[in-house]
């Protein structure tokens, strides 16, 4: 049997707001900055792994020349021409 | 010590609790159709946080056929100090990205506070869950991202992830379906040929909704020629894991 919280909007009729079926995304953390000729490494922690599912990361802007690379635990960002204003969000999932 | 409320669903996932915090949207609306070769955009306010996220979908769609969205995040500094941020987003009617868009920007719920969820009507009914440090888990007086489906996928010069992810329940589910619009744009450039004849391909990642088949996923749109951007041979990737997200805004 499905168990949780429901919230219904004060509509009529009223529509879910949560069910027990969705996926929460909750913030873990943010990070913004620019990088330029050298590499910047962050270290997320929490058991960061992108590969497991149970996280979720935003990286902003898209640009050919920028890259974000998750490691367990760790972002790479480094920009291979030129320096970019980056921002990334990690958040999870399925906590 | 932990307190307050906990509340966990039947895949034993939180829903709400005393220290996480979901996203709840701060503000909706549509940016219009746009002419060929142009994006529109919102304009963020200056006052919003710095960690929002966007969602978004396409706003009256033709569901006789696949609609594809072109939506990315800008967020600059410039010389004179002032910071810009802009949500680009348009949905591709035919082939030119003129459809309007329904937005919807996200916030961590922390950052609501009694001050802005007072002015609901009728004031304060519902549920509000506070976390250990007095700010906000939950609060049912803002429409929630409700997320139905996420993925990630590692982008290389070679995979991007395309390919159908979300099959919602219904017709009407996928029209009512957001996608995090913040990365759906060109993210690979390449430049090739002999020096005499140099030219370029480009790849953008775009979201796609088949109205026919009740079905969301990922898909490229390319597009090349001479006049390349580089005098060298090159390829450059956007690369590494992206999450992509679809719910409902409710």
């Amino acid at each position: 049997m499905a168990h949780g919280l429901r919230v219904w909007t004060n509509e009529s009729p009223p529509r879910l707001r949560l069910d027990v079926g969705d996926r929460q995304v909750m913030h873990y953390a943010s990070y913004a900055g620019t990088v330029g000729a050298s590499p910047i490494v962050i270290t997320v922690g929490g058991g960061y792994d992108i590969t497991s599912g149970d996280w979720g990361v935003d990286v902003t802007p898209v640009n050919e020349n920028l890259k974000v690379i998750s490691t367990s635990n760790t972002l790479t960002i480094s920009a291979t021409a030129g320096s970019i204003q980056f921002r990334v969000n990690v958040f999870k999932l399925n906590q | 010590m932990a307190y307050g409320f906990r509340a966990y669903n039947n895949s034993g996932f939180t829903q709400v609790d005393e220290t996480t915090q979901g996203f709840q949207v701060l503000a909706t609306g549509i940016v219009a159709g746009s002419a060929a070769n142009t994006i529109n955009y919102v304009e963020i306010p200056a006052s919003f946080p710095d960690d929002i996220m966007v969602v978004a979908k396409p706003h009256n769609p033709n569901t006789s056929g696949i609609v594809r969205l072109i939506a990315y995040f800008s967020d600059v500094v410039g010389g004179n100090g002032v910071r810009t941020r802009r949500a680009f987003m348009n949905h591709i009617v035919g082939t030119l990205a003129t459809g309007a868009c329904d937005y919807a920007i996200i916030q961590r719920c922390s950052l609501f506070d009694d001050s802005v969820i007072s002015g609901q009507t009728p004031a304060n009914y519902g549920l509000n869950v506070y976390r250990s440090d007095g700010t906000l888990s939950f609060t049912t007086e803002k429409p929630t991202f409700r997320v139905r489906a996420a993925r990630h996928h590692e982008i290389t010069a070679t995979s991007v992830g395309a390919g159908y992810w979300y099959v919602p329940a219904s017709p009407a589910d996928l029209l009512d379906t957001y996608a995090l619009a913040m990365n759906y744009r060109q993210y690979k450039y390449r430049v090739f040929g002999p020096d005499v004849d140099r030219e370029y391909s480009a790849a953008s990642r775009v979201a796609m909704w088949n109205y026919p088949l009740g079905k969301f996923g990922t898909t490229t749109l390319t597009s090349g020629g001479q006049s390349a951007w580089y005098v060298q041979p090159v390829e450059k990737v956007w690369e590494g894991h992206r999450t992509e997200m679809v719910g409902f805004v409710v």
